[in-house]
Formats: structure tokens, C-alpha cells, sequence
């Protein structure tokens, strides 16, 4: 979008038709042009507050105090209100600073940042000329020491100072960095430092309005190769002088729109017999002019015609060329046309006004527009600040990031806090789930243990029962021992097999042998063979029963041969073991 | 001055108020978080162990059960040959039939109930059987080898054999024999 337009009155200037066709050819063009900038305002302050900034601009020029509230949100600014205070000569200094202090007030509360630039004739810009000793320079150590060297009154400790680099050029073979270089007293400053310190306001910026008009100019054009722009002050008028879109050059003119009406009241004095600062060769030529002129009304802008000739002489003399291709001028009212008139028939070169649109700011604020929002050419001054001032920003801004280092930090305690949780409910499920797994293991678990004990039990009990049916076979052993191992002619009549204790055993018995649990074997019989023969049989029998009969004793207790009955009788008593 | 000390103020506020409340949110809920997340853990690792246990020995849930149930036939076995105070009548019948196929005369049988016997564990106890019988030798040793194959196992313990001259080819035969016997206690 185009802010700034050429208007119909532009348009109804002879050369607008070749300006036009200039414009269309290329930016690295020589010719005479101008590249118009898109340059954004907002049209509403965003809506989030603490996204907001407030800048208060107060401009002091010659003529008025403007005083412009601006809020910046992102790369955009929205204009809150303009204020502005002339200077004219009944007001005294301490109705401005009443002024500002009741303009700046009630802004003060929203915590602004403040921006001033000041035009004062004790703030003077000079070119310095720096030669390119090496690629890196010490601006900060050069710029006083050069300007020490060519302004004598300068003291690097009362002066405070600015600077725009201008570019590099050579000279010579001899390469130069070429800067533009604002200097001022440091009360001049003080004394608004002072006014703005009583409402707790500290300036960020404050300094040249030279300067300001410069970024002004270049952040809405672009001038390109050789041009002067003319910026009609109501009392001082700048001219900026570009070389090779370059701006090698400020300078003051103290004439203005005042001045021209007053002159124009009084057209009938001839400009040679003003007292004026013309040269006399210069003289000489505007009388020639003045014959020429068909318009008596010319004489008002002499003075300024004589500046321009100067800047031109000065160009010449300093760089070696003096041409511009076009002259550029800030138009702001119709009486303008004049002077627009008189500078193209003079110079005979183009000379286009330059107008703001009625959507700009420039229209709005009428001659605040430049000054805002581009302090990107200014060289921060902190001994502005006080450093109590200082101290409490960086405090503040500490406090700010503690806090939001806090916040950071609770939050991501909040969040582990909420991640433990959530890993605890999922421990918490997981014991849930192996409790229940193991209730219902413990039940089978019951089981077996149930099982392993009855295994055990029963194994005890069927050991238990087994051991008890096992039978002991003594008895039948020894019956067979005893039976089956008769000699032929041997016949048994009584066998007993008794406990010791039983009456049988009575009278073998010495009464000494302790008979409780030991067993006894009575074998009675008798044989029909001799007494000798049977006694061997009897012997042999004997030793037949001690093999097969774990015995304690055996011995015959009776054997005798029964003469009634003809036949051998024994007794034999056994203890088994 | 006054603002400076404000921030000043503000600063120390922010330092110990976000110090104290990092440490007393840390102290309450992240410490405490810890300390159940670990009590947790543990339960998990010993509940895994428990169950790793359990995992083990239900494997052999089948092999116990088949052992009890093999030993319970073993010892249902076992009881079988062991008379109650009421199968007393049975076992004499038994033995008196033993005797009779073995053409073997029973004279007198007399189950010793009033004489003590040795009181086993469990119950358990012998009862001693008197017996006299009258018969062939080789009947009666034949008898006598049979008696603990009797459905209630029963021994010889003693025995006095005796020619019958009245007789002969006979033998008068008095012994004792054993049979186990479960009493039954106060409970059953």
C-alpha cells in the first residue's frame, strides 16, 4: 500500500509526466527518483495488554513541542494522540515544561518508553571524514577525537553525541568512512532530563531532530542518486543532500513558512539591499534574476535560493560535483507552488513536492509522522538513565524472569507431579492385579499345601501300618527248625514255644535271667534206639538246632532211658535270642 | 529510590516465596509421590515373587495328588487288615473256617479282650487270640502258615504242641495268636 502520493497538484506540474516515466525505469537508475516505501500503521492496538508498548515521542523543535503517544504492538504502532505546544514569543520556558509536564503525566503511569529529539541552535551536525586505517574501528574513540580536532569548542565531557554513518568513499587512493556526526551541549539536554526525572520518565532516546528527519525521510523514501530534499520548517528549514542516494549532508536554513509570509508582506524591498548572507557574486546573479522574473513574488525565497547555492558550492568543493537531478519538497500548503515555481525556474531542475496521503499519519499529525518509531540510526546514550533507574529496570527485568523461570519450574514440577500420579495409579492397578493373582494362586496353593501335608501324613500312617503287618515269623520258623529236622528215629511228644515267663519254663530256670520279653523252646521226645545211638542222634540234632535257631542256651535237661517203656527220653531247653 | 526498593522487595519476595513453595510442593507431593511409587515397587517385586513360587509348585499339584491318592489306596489296603472291636466275631468266624477246610478241630477259642495289650500309636493295638485245636501236624503247621493271609491278618506268637495218645496221628495244639486291633477313640 502506498502511503505517500503525489497528488493532483503533482500531477498537474509539467515534468510529472517525465517523473512518471522515471519512476518506471530501474532503482539503480541516475536519474532523479524516488522509490516509495511500504511503511505499515496500525490501524488498532492488538488486543493483548501485555504484549503492549507505550512510546511517548516529544519532539522540540523551534517552533512547537509535539508530543505523540504511540502504542507498539509487534512491528506496528497505533497513535494514541498528538499534542502539540507552540513556541511562540509569549510562552516562556516554563510554560513548555508545564506543558510537558501535564501532557507526559498521565502517561507516565503506563511505564512508556520515551523518545526526544530536540532541534536547538546549540545542536550542530557536522561531517566527519575518518580514513579507513583498518576494517575495524572504534567508533565510540574515533568520533570524539576527530570531532576534538575539527570543532574546537567540543569536550568530549560536556558534549553528548550522535552519529549516522553516511558511507565509504575514497579520495585520493585513500579510503574514508564518512559519518554524520550531531553535537550538543549537555545542559541543553539536562534540562528536559531534569523535567521528565520529576515524572519518573527517564529518556531511552534524546537527541538530534536533524537526525530524526533523516530516518524519517528514509524510512517513507528512498532517495536515489543525486538529490536535495527540502523539509519547510515554520521558522528553519533543512535541507539533506544526497549524493549517489547518499546523504552527505544537513543543513539549516533559519527561514521558514513565517519567514516567507513575512517577506512576501514586504516583496517590495529588493533582496540585494537585504542584509542578508549572499555573496557578492551570488549578488550579482539574483539581480540578473531579478530582471528576468516575471513574477515579482520570487523574493521571499532568496534567501534559501542562496543556501542552495552554497550546498552546491560546498558539494563542488568537497566531492567534486554539484549537479542534482531533482529537487524534492514537503508540501504542505498551497502557498508552497511558489516556491516549487521559483526553485525549477532558478535551477532549472525538477522539482517534485512531495504530499501525505490523508490515510497516513503525516496527514493525521501533520508534522509528527517522521519522527516516530525509527531510532534505528541513534546511538543509545546511557548517561541519560539514572542509575538508580538502571538498577530498577534490571531489577525489574530479573523479577520478571524469576517469575517466569518460577512458573516454568512449577509447571514442569506440576507435570512430573501429574506423571508420578499417573505412574502411581498404574503401579497401584498392577499390585491390584498380581493381589488377585496371587489369592487365587494361594487357593491352589492351599490346595497343595493341603495335599503335601496329607502325603505326609498318609505316608506315616502306611509306614506305620506297614511296619505292624510285618509279620514276625519266629514262631513258624522255629516250628519248622524243630519239626523238620527230627532225626528218623526220633518221635516228639510236647513242643512249646512260650514266653519265659510261662510256668513250663519254671523249673529250668534259675530265677536270675530276667525273662521279660525273651522266649523259650521246650522240645520233649523220645527214640527207640540204644542209649548210645540215640545220645548221638541227640547231639547231632542239637547242633542242627544252633544253626537254625538263633539261640542264647540250649541244653538237655532231662534224658534218661524209660526202662518201663524201653525207650530213650529227652528234654531240651532252649532261650532264643 | 522508592521504586527501586520496591523491585528490590518484589525480588526477595519472588526468592524465598518460589523457594519455599518449590520446597514444600517438593517436600508434599514429589517426595511422598517417591516413597509410594517404591513401596509399590517393592509390593510388585515381592508379589512376583510369591507368584513365581506359587508358579513353581503347581506343577507338582498333579504329582502330589497322585501320590496321596496312591497311598490312600495303599493304606485303605492296609486298614483293611486291621479288625475293629466289632469285626471280633468275623475274625473268629474266618479262622474257624480256615480250620474247618483243613479238617482241623477247633476246641476252644478264646479272644483275650480283658487282658491288656500293648497300646500302639494311633489306636492301634494287638489283641491276643487263644486257641486250641486238635487235628493232623502237617493240617495244623499248614493252618498255622495261612492264618496272616486271613482277610484280618492274624500271627501265631506261641505254641505248645502236644501227641494226643488218645489219638493217634493227631496233635492237641495250643497256641496264641495276634490280631491288630483298632479301638476306637472318643472322637471317632
Amino acid at each position: 500500500m502506498e502511503k505517500l502520493t503525489f497528488r493532483h497538484i503533482a500531477e498537474q506540474l509539467p515534468f510529472a509526466e517525465k517523473r512518471r516515466r522515471r519512476q518506471d525505469e530501474s532503482c539503480e537508475s541516475t536519474e532523479a527518483s524516488l522509490q516509495i516505501r511500504p511503511f505499515q500503521w496500525a490501524r488498532k492496538p492488538g488486543k493483548t495488554k501485555w504484549f503492549r508498548q507505550h512510546i511517548v515521542h516529544v519532539d522540540v523543535s523551534p517552533e512547537t513541542i509535539s508530543i505523540v503517544h504511540l502504542i507498539k504492538t509487534g512491528n506496528s504502532y497505533y497513535p494514541v494522540f498528538v499534542s502539540q505546544f507552540s513556541l511562540t514569543e509569549d510562552k516562556t520556558p516554563s510554560d513548555a515544561g508545564k506543558f510537558i509536564q501535564e501532557t507526559v503525566e498521565p502517561i507516565a503511569e503506563l511505564n512508556p518508553r520515551l523518545w526526544v529529539t530536540m532541534q536547538h541552535p546549540a545542536i550542530n551536525v557536522v561531517e566527519l571524514m575518518i580514513p579507513k586505517i583498518s576494517d575495524e574501528i572504534d567508533i565510540e574513540t574515533a568520533i570524539p577525537l576527530q570531532l576534538q580536532s575539527e570543532v574546537p569548542e567540543f569536550n568530549k565531557d560536556d558534549y553528548l553525541w550522535q552519529y549516522v554513518d553516511v558511507g565509504d568513499f575514497e579520495n585520493e587512493g585513500i579510503p574514508y568512512y564518512r559519518y554524520l556526526v550531531a553535537f550538543s551541549p549537555k545542559e541543553i539536554i539536562e534540562q528536559y532530563v531534569k523535567i521528565f526525572a520529576g515524572l519518573s520518565v527517564h529518556p531511552e532516546i534524546m537527541f538530534s531532530r536533524q537526525f530524526i528527519f533523516l530516518s524519517g525521510i528514509e524510512a517513507v523514501i528512498r532517495p536515489l542518486s543525486n538529490n536535495l530534499i527540502i523539509e519547510v520548517g515554520n521558522k528553519v528549514t533543512t535541507l539533506f543532500v544526497y549524493q549517489n542516494g547518499q546523504a552527505v549532508k544537513i543543513h539549516e536554513v533559519p527561514v521558514g513558512t513565517q519567514t516567507f509570509k513575512h517577506q512576501r508582506s514586504q516583496f517590495s524591498i529588493p533582496f540585494e539591499d537585504s542584509d542578508l548572507p549572499v555573496e557578492s557574486s551570488l549578488r550579482s546573479r539574483f539581480q540578473a534574476a531579478k530582471k528576468n522574473m516575471e513574477n515579482p513574488r520570487v523574493y521571499p525565497y532568496l534567501h534559501l535560493v542562496a543556501e542552495i547555492h552554497k550546498v552546491r558550492y560546498w558539494l563542488k568543493q568537497t566531492i567534486g560535483d554539484n549537479a542534482f537531478q531533482a529537487f524534492f519538497i514537503n508540501f504542505k500548503a498551497d502557498e508552497d507552488v511558489e516556491l516549487i515555481q521559483c526553485l525549477q525556474t532558478i535551477f532549472n531542475i525538477p522539482v517534485l513536492p512531495i504530499i501525505a496521503s490523508e490515510s497516513n499519519l503525516g496527514s493525521e499529525f501533520n508534522h509528527a509522522f517522521p519522527f516516530v518509531g525509527f531510532p534505528c540510526y541513534l546511538r543509545k546514550n546511557p548517561g541519560l538513565v539514572p542509575k538508580e533507574v538502571v538498577w530498577e529496570e534490571r531489577l525489574k527485568k530479573t523479577n520478571l524472569g524469576l517469575v517466569a523461570i518460577f512458573i516454568a519450574v512449577f509447571s514442569g514440577m506440576m507435570m512430573y507431579h501429574m506423571h508420578q500420579q499417573k505412574h502411581i495409579k498404574s503401579l497401584q492397578g498392577e499390585v491390584n492385579k498380581l493381589q488377585n493373582t496371587v489369592i487365587q494362586l494361594g487357593e491352589k496353593n492351599e490346595t497343595l499345601r493341603e495335599l503335601m501335608i496329607r502325603k505326609s501324613v498318609l505316608r506315616k500312617e502306611v509306614r506305620f501300618l506297614q511296619n505292624i503287618l510285618n509279620v514276625p515269623e519266629d514262631a513258624l520258623n522255629y516250628l519248622y527248625a524243630i519239626t523238620q529236622n527230627i532225626p528218623q528215629s526220633f518221635q516228639l511228644t510236647d513242643v512249646v514255644y512260650e514266653s519265659l515267663t510261662h510256668p513250663v519254663f519254671m523249673e529250668f530256670l534259675s530265677g536270675r535271667e530276667d525273662k521279660q520279653g525273651e522266649y523259650g523252646i521246650l522240645i520233649k521226645g523220645y527214640s527207640n534206639l540204644p542209649v548210645v545211638s540215640a545220645e548221638t542222634q541227640l547231639l547231632k540234632y542239637m547242633d542242627v538246632l544252633k544253626t537254625n535257631v538263633p539261640y542264647k542256651i540250649i541244653k538237655p535237661v532231662e534224658r534218661n532211658y524209660n526202662v518201663q517203656r524201653q525207650r530213650y527220653e529227652f528234654t531240651l531247653f532252649m532261650v532264643v535270642k | 529510590m522508592n521504586r527501586l526498593k520496591k523491585q528490590i522487595q518484589w525480588l526477595i519476595f519472588i526468592l524465598l516465596g518460589s523457594i519455599s513453595s518449590l520446597s514444600i510442593f517438593y517436600g508434599i507431593f514429589i517426595v511422598n509421590n517417591n516413597a509410594k511409587a517404591q513401596t509399590l515397587q517393592a509390593q510388585i517385586t515381592n508379589y512376583h515373587t510369591v507368584i513365581d513360587y506359587f508358579n513353581q509348585n503347581t506343577h507338582a499339584l498333579e504329582h502330589y495328588q497322585q501320590s496321596v491318592d496312591s497311598l490312600t489306596h495303599i493304606k485303605d489296603s492296609l486298614v483293611t487288615r486291621i479288625a475293629t472291636e466289632d469285626q471280633l466275631p468275623q475274625v473268629l468266624e474266618q479262622t474257624a473256617r480256615l480250620f474247618q477246610r483243613q479238617g482241623v478241630q477247633v476246641l476252644a477259642a478264646t479272644p483275650d479282650v480283658n487282658r491288656p495289650a500293648p497300646v500302639q500309636t494311633n489306636g492301634y493295638s494287638q489283641l491276643p487270640l487263644n486257641w486250641k485245636i486238635k487235628g493232623n501236624f502237617l493240617a495244623i503247621a499248614a493252618t498255622l502258615e495261612q492264618l496272616e493271609h486271613l482277610p484280618i491278618q492274624q500271627w501265631p506268637v506261641t505254641w505248645q504242641f502236644q501227641r494226643d495218645l488218645k489219638t493217634p496221628g493227631k496233635v492237641l495244639v495250643e497256641f496264641q495268636s495276634r490280631i491288630w486291633l483298632k479301638r476306637k477313640s472318643n472322637n471317632e
